[in-house]
């Protein structure tokens, strides 16, 4: 059996963009996250949703709404000026702010809010040596979180002022 | 279709075809017309302006390589790297349903890139003529070849130690659909540059050297069904097919193309370029060995 090119050139669109229509119709198409984190499946935290799922284009207002912890904690701790957009604030903009810290290695971001996330509730999460927190971000988790000794020595370890 | 005849015991041998793939053309500027609207769509979303019937995803959610960069941490946590999402999952399965039929067609049919690299050929072919996708010596050429492995296994090692989507500071793909975006990283826009300066060198040199999908994508020619036959038994040796091919593939050499850097565009076929009939096809079945 062969395939001339008129063929090929319908066979690519129609299974691509036949792919794209059926999962659609499907409700499996999806280019966005719907803001709702995954739950942990094991563990302690089973049930609860787990912060290494909060993506850069989640806001503060979500995650207060989400895991409880208050914008103001979140705006005070991650640096952002004016208190009116806390709610609004997403955390891919870290990045923008922090943008010199990430030259020398330092990085505070979307990472950074999952590890402040966890460790204020408490909840499970792998640290990462890259991921860094502002002063006021550590402040706030020794004074309000339960931390554990190492936890208290990783985040003392990474902690960068707010440029 | 052309076919050898002989008069007067002399051998008279059709001339090299150059039919161009009008249905190839079609698809590859559909797709990089719908790539470049939904980035323009994305960027426009901030300030209310929307194009209609146009989504207005970022370019991470339709690249199925998200998909493959994805795949430890989706199998590990039940997540997705930073920026993909399941659109990227269904986009790299498709990927694969096609490349297991037909090769690597989305190099040849879908990418943008490769697409945007064929457009810079002509002109490099129209600067250098014969001597165009030539210029590199066998010998590196071949070393060059399976740089993109290495790519592969450092994208998607560091991408599973640390969940974030490290390809997107060198990918030269991001960085020709939002080269006016401030999350374009300037590694990416050098290796852009590059990669446009090359390929007036050299044909597709991203694809050939580099992108790591494209090796992915590569692997399937080792037992996709449809595959390059050559009929040796009415080829004259005229080496039409390896004049075609982009990727420099030997195929006058071979009965059946299994070389991994193949991406399915067929110009080599009797359809564009072998001046004989039935000689050189994308086909299941090929010349039976005597």
């Amino acid at each position: 059996m062969k395939i001339r090119s008129s063929i090929m050139g319908l066979i690519v669109p129609i299974v691509i963009l036949g792919s794209v229509g059926v999962t659609s119709a499907l409700d499996l198409w999806k280019t966005t996250n719907d803001k709702i984190p995954v739950k942990y499946s094991e563990g302690t935290a089973t049930g609860q949703y787990n912060p290494a799922d909060i993506r850069g284009s989640y806001t503060f207002g979500e995650i207060e709404k989400v895991f409880g912890i208050p914008v103001e904690d979140l705006g005070i701790g991650f640096g952002v000026k004016d208190p009116a957009y806390y709610a609004s604030f997403q955390c891919k903009e870290l990045e923008t702010i922090y943008a010199t810290l990430a030259v020398q290695g330092k990085e505070v971001g979307t990472g950074s809010v999952r590890a402040f996330v966890a460790l204020y509730k408490g909840l499970p999460i792998t640290l990462s040596d890259e991921t860094y927190l502002p002063k006021p971000a550590v402040d706030l988790l020794k004074d309000k979180a339960s931390l554990t000794q190492d936890q208290l020595q990783f985040i003392t370890q990474h902690t960068v002022d707010i440029p | 279709m052309a076919q050898p005849s002989f008069q007067n015991s002399k051998v008279i041998v059709p001339k090299a075809k150059k039919t161009k793939s009008w249905y190839r053309s079609a698809v590859q500027v559909g797709f990089f017309l719908l790539v470049a609207l939904i980035s323009l769509n994305q960027a426009l979303k901030e300030t209310g302006i929307t194009i209609p019937y146009i989504g207005s995803a970022s370019l991470h959610a339709i690249c199925p390589f998200g998909g493959v960069v994805s795949i430890y941490e989706f199998v590990t946590t039940g997540l997705f790297v930073q920026k993909t999402h399941e659109s990227s999952f269904i986009l790299m399965i498709s990927a694969f349903i096609l490349a297991i039929g037909f090769g690597p067609v989305i190099c040849s049919w879908v990418c943008p890139l490769g697409t945007f690299q064929e457009w810079l050929a002509i002109l490099g072919r129209r600067l250098f003529g014969k001597k165009y996708n030539h210029f590199t010596p066998n010998s590196i050429d071949n070393l060059l070849r399976y740089l993109r492995y290495i790519m592969l296994a450092l994208v998607v090692y560091v991408t599973a130690t640390t969940t974030k989507l490290m390809f997107q500071d060198i990918d030269p793909y991001y960085a020709l659909f939002n080269f006016w975006s401030a999350e374009v990283a300037l590694p990416s826009v050098i290796i852009l540059g590059t990669t446009i300066l090359l390929s007036l060198f050299i044909e597709r040199p991203w694809c050939k050297y580099a992108c790591p999908y494209g090796a992915v994508l590569g692997l399937f020619n080792l037992f996709r069904i449809f595959k390059i036959q050559r009929k040796s038994s009415s080829c004259i040796n005229c080496k039409a097919c390896d004049k075609a091919c982009p990727m420099n593939i030997d195929i006058s050499s071979t009965t059946t193309v299994r070389n991994h850097q193949c991406i399915s565009c067929m110009k080599c076929t009797s359809e564009h370029s072998c001046p004989i009939a039935s000689t050189v096809e994308f086909s299941t079945k090929g010349e039976k060995q005597v």
